[in-house]
């Protein structure tokens, strides 16, 4: 025999606790480890421990059985009585089910779109260890947060750094004009990067290899899609494309299009040693390059984040301030927060609104029925139903309508996805069987969903007491009328979040209205643009001449054309980006210390009456006066920042031009209504601007269209054949500025069209209860001389006084909501008081009607049905 | 008088045999040489529970040793209760089973 004692398994003793009683836990344990040593020391350790967990494995499904079984068999009972009662109250049932399904359906769709924009860029195989670099920059006047970073950052990165495994750099172009034989079109995908882009992302090859695919710099790899855009069936491998008319590059790869959920989205990946120019290659202040990096796993990107500033700063660079950002937060957030994220969260919240509204439907209804399940909650207590069990019975039956209402809005969500995809510009597809994320998520809704329907039902339908439902003291009436304040605080809850959405809703559309009808100062309708040639990028060589002379020729045939009114050349195009210029700026009487940006843009003199623009004082430019190539305009804004008091005449400088301003132009706006006017100077076209950037306008008559645009392109084809004619109506190109404020106003309407039906559901469901109670005393009434119309009344007063209520709280909330709304326009529509009354006086006219469904009904009945028992 | 069940009834009648030691294993080996069944743990624990619970037995807690790993035993006591009941018991067994050898006899 040995003295060393055998103890049992420490992990079967803690798992052996939580399975006993409380007080016993101490003895029994001990007793278990006596015996444990007894069957230790006769038949040895091995059986004893097998002996142990025996005991534990019996204790465990004893538990199981007794805990699960018997709650499975009450669960069945509480299924039963729901259904019951499912069945015979059906308007109430479906008055809660469809409720409670549209909001979760609108919760799904939501879900949906999240699960979408959450799965950006997550498709690389190293998406984890991913990151971006954003460049936080302080340049002279100019502090900005870019994803531009400078050339050598990189490779320095790389070398400096040990946890920098590899590194891409990525320089995007602007539009670019590419050929191939006859076709030729402009585009805004081609990249060029470094070789290391096809390790570090995972964007599959379908022919060429990805190793050696960008080695020469006259190389090229496209997409699937551009392969069959300008090569059709033809093998693309090996065959040339020409860039801007000048530059020959090999098909070397060609790669599986771009997933739709990259913010990366390439058609053309030339090698970056054919962009860059000798001077950039040790230049850290050009931050034209986007830097992408990859870390060893397993390493904190803070950490790289304090290396890299640390390093940067002993280095002297003190313009940026580099740092790291995970690949996926690039799309959700954006640079600083202005991602995915903003508009999303701002659905998200009105999905849950609606949920809310639902599920104070759902509270309100079974509350006020409670009456008719008090006798049904006394015989349960009286055979032993604890407060606990009757909790979880009506938690288990708001739960399980959740579940009916899932049932339906999974029909709803499918019937609604074609719809929404358009609205939220995705292609959303209800997966649930692949995607956890979207299951789980819906499966939680629809519990939260049934939990806080059932909440409030079940913890008040608990507290009844059996022995005073049971001899008839607590009648089924006064149950239902001792909630009233709260149910009527639920109503006006709901009333208050559809005035809100009411009031936003309106306001929304009239700021939509007014950007509208406003007065841009110039007439943007029936205004087609298109560049003259392609835009210079700086590797490109222009030859100013030859694109002046293509405007002449271009110019003159145009006017031939009656149905073209006027043509016109700007080096902007409104609502783009301007050329700003904030040292290189004089004018008369100017205070040396005072400084000011302002825009510039460089026109030709037929610009004003193409655009058909207002003249405050002085004169247009024009091409009468030689001297006018020297002049400038200066819009209102202009005026008012320089501080001229006669501003005609005076003198002006801008850049290397020296003239006199002759002329004052009224305002007008070049960029989004978000914006403020800023001051503006526009000056004639000299003639080294044909190198840069130009845009052809031209007014066409409103007459025949489509035949206009048809021979202005036969024009075009004949003037400047090396260039495609790509045109836009430019009315299309300022609407699409406001596209997230269209999209805002369409998923409003739409919210708030829910949040009124199914509050109305609520209102016609309770007034149909209150009205079934009071059926005696209605009948009453009439037999003594009531009018229908005073019963009306008497049972739609409390609503509507709820409701105006509801407006009185509303209008405040709705009013500060909007406000800061309005303030991201510099230009608004005035926040109306007969927009709030309109609003409310709009809900107040629904709830009357719906209320007033109802108890006309109730009026209506002939008191011999209601008194005959009596 | 509340009704108890046989084995209630042999665990009632093990701790009154064994006095002052009377714990959870006690009993089970007590009965265990009598009855020649040995039964689990739980088996002697759950019906000991119910007898504390209505009051048939009484415990408070005994010395710890090193063998059960520094735990105090549990020691139960039958109570006035449990003697009323076991008394009960007896009369009753020696009634009903009075005319057995005589049944067994013819």
């Amino acid at each position: 025999m040995k003295d060393k004692k055998e103890t049992p398994p420490p992990l079967g003793e803690k798992i052996l606790k939580i399975f006993l009683p409380k007080g016993e836990s101490e003895s029994v344990t001990g007793d278990y480890e006596e015996l444990y040593a007894e069957i230790a020391q006769i038949r040895g350790k091995s059986r004893a421990i097998f002996w142990y967990w025996i005991q534990i494995m019996k204790s465990i499904w004893a538990g199981v059985t007794i805990h699960v079984w018997w709650s499975l068999i009450m669960l069945k009972s509480y299924v039963i009585i729901a259904l019951r009662y499912l069945k015979r109250h059906k308007i109430y049932s479906v008055i809660n089910i469809s409720g409670l399904a549209i909001g979760i359906a609108c919760c799904a769709l939501i879900l949906l779109w999240i699960n979408d924009e959450i799965q950006y860029d997550r498709f690389h195989q190293q998406t984890d260890n991913l990151y971006r670099v954003l460049n936080d920059l302080n340049y002279g006047p100019y502090s900005q947060l870019t994803d531009g970073t400078a050339f050598p950052l990189g490779p320095a990165m790389k070398e400096e750094i040990p946890e920098v495994r590899e590194i891409v750099r990525i320089l995007p172009t602007r539009k670019i004009l590419i050929a191939h034989g006859e076709k030729k079109y402009y585009e805004e995908n081609f990249f060029f990067t470094d070789p290391s882009l096809f390790s570090i992302f995972t964007f599959p090859f379908i022919q060429g290899d990805p190793d050696t695919a960008l080695s020469s710099p006259s190389s090229i790899v496209i997409t699937q899609d551009m392969a069959s855009k300008y090569f059709g069936n033809e093998d693309p491998i090996g065959k040339t494309i020409k860039t801007q008319n000048q530059n020959d590059y090999m098909v070397t790869g060609v790669m599986e299009n771009i997933p739709k959920n990259s913010h990366l989205q390439f058609g053309f990946l030339g090698s970056i040693e054919r962009a860059v120019t000798m001077g950039a290659r040790t230049h850290w202040s050009g931050w034209l390059y986007d830097t992408y990096v990859l870390l060893q796993p397993n390493t904190s990107f803070k950490e790289v984040n304090t290396k890299l500033e640390a390093w940067i700063k002993a280095q002297g660079d003190e313009e940026s301030r580099y740092y790291l950002q995970p690949l996926s937060d690039v799309h959700m957030y954006g640079l600083q927060g202005e991602g995915a994220i903003r508009p999303l969260s701002f659905f998200s919240i009105l999905a849950l609104l609606i949920l809310i509204i639902a599920c104070i439907n759902y509270m309100n209804l079974a509350t006020a029925r409670a009456g008719t399940r008090a006798k049904e909650i006394g015989l349960r207590k009286v055979v032993g139903a604890k407060k606990n069990n009757i909790i979880r019975q009506f938690m288990s039956e708001s739960i399980m309508f959740a579940f009916f209402a899932l049932s339906i809005s999974v029909l709803l969500v499918m019937l609604f996805l074609p719809v929404f995809s358009q609205i939220s510009g995705k292609e959303l597809s209800m997966n649930l069987v692949q995607n956890k994320f979207l299951f789980l998520g819906i499966l939680g809704i629809t519990l939260l969903t049934g939990v806080l329907a059932g909440s409030y039902p079940a913890f008040f339908l608990s507290s009844f007491q059996p022995d005073r439902i049971l001899k008839g003291t607590l009648s089924a009436k006064k149950i239902g009328t001792s909630t009233t304040t709260i149910r009527k605080s639920l109503v006006v809850i709901q009333f208050i979040l559809t005035i809100v959405l009411i009031i936003s809703t309106t306001t929304v559309y009239r700021q939509m209205n007014f950007i509208k009808n406003r007065q841009l100062g110039f007439e943007k309708n029936h205004l087609i643009y298109t560049q003259l040639r392609s835009e210079g990028n700086l590797w490109d060589q222009y030859d100013a001449q030859k694109t002046w002379m293509n405007y002449k020729t271009l110019k003159n045939e145009l006017s031939q054309n009656p149905n073209v009114l006027d043509v016109a050349s700007a080096t902007c195009i409104p609502f783009g980006s301007m050329g700003q210029e904030f040292g290189q700026l004089e004018w008369e009487g100017k205070d040396p210390e005072y400084q000011v940006t302002m825009n510039h843009m460089a026109v030709d003199p037929h610009f004003f009456k193409t655009f058909q623009m207002e003249m405050i004082e002085g004169r247009f430019l024009s091409d009468k006066f030689s001297s006018d190539t020297q002049n400038f305009i200066l819009n209102e804004a202009a005026v008012i920042a320089t501080g001229l008091e006669s501003p005609v005449g005076k003198r002006f400088r801008l850049l290397d031009k020296t003239g006199i301003i002759t002329g004052v132009i009224k305002d007008f706006h070049f960029a989004p209504l978000h914006d403020e006017i800023e001051p503006m100077v526009l000056h004639l076209m000299p003639y080294q601007y044909w190198m840069y950037r130009n845009y052809v306008f031209a007014r066409i008559s409103t007459e025949n269209i489509s035949r206009t645009i048809a021979s202005i392109e036969k024009i075009w084809e004949r003037a400047i054949p090396e260039y495609p004619f790509e045109f836009q109506f430019l009315d299309n190109t300022i609407d699409a500025e406001y596209r997230s404020e269209q999209r805002l106003e369409k998923i409003l309407r739409i919210f708030t069209f829910l949040a009124i039906s199914i509050s109305c559901f609520g209102l016609f469901g309770l007034i149909a209860f209150t009205a079934e109670q009071r059926t005696k005393e209605i009948g009453i009434r009439k037999v003594l001389g009531a009018s229908v119309g005073s019963v009306v009344r008497l049972l739609s007063k409390e609503f509507v006084m709820l409701v105006v209520l509801a407006n009185i709280i509303a209008w405040p909330v709705a009013y500060f909501m909007m406000t800061k709304w309005l303030k991201n326009f510099a230009y608004r529509t005035k926040i109306d008081f007969a927009i709030f009354l309109f609003s409310g006086l709009a809900a107040l006219i629904i709830a009357i009607i719906t209320v007033c469904v109802q108890s006309i009904k109730a009026a209506l009945a002939n008191p011999v049905d209601s008194l005959r028992y009596e | 008088m509340k009704t108890i069940s046989r084995r209630e009834e042999q665990i009632l009648i093990a701790i009154w045999n064994l006095k002052e030691s009377a714990y959870l294993l006690a009993i089970k080996n007590h009965l265990a040489q009598i009855m020649e069944t040995d039964w689990s743990v739980g088996a002697i624990h759950k019906p000991l529970m119910k007898l504390e619970k209505e009051g048939l037995v009484e415990s408070y807690m005994g010395e710890a040793t090193a063998k059960r790993g520094g735990r105090s035993k549990k020691i139960y006591r039958v109570s006035k209760l449990g003697i009323g009941a076991l008394k009960t018991i007896k009369k009753e067994h020696d009634v009903l089973w009075a005319k057995f050898p005589v049944i067994k006899k013819a």
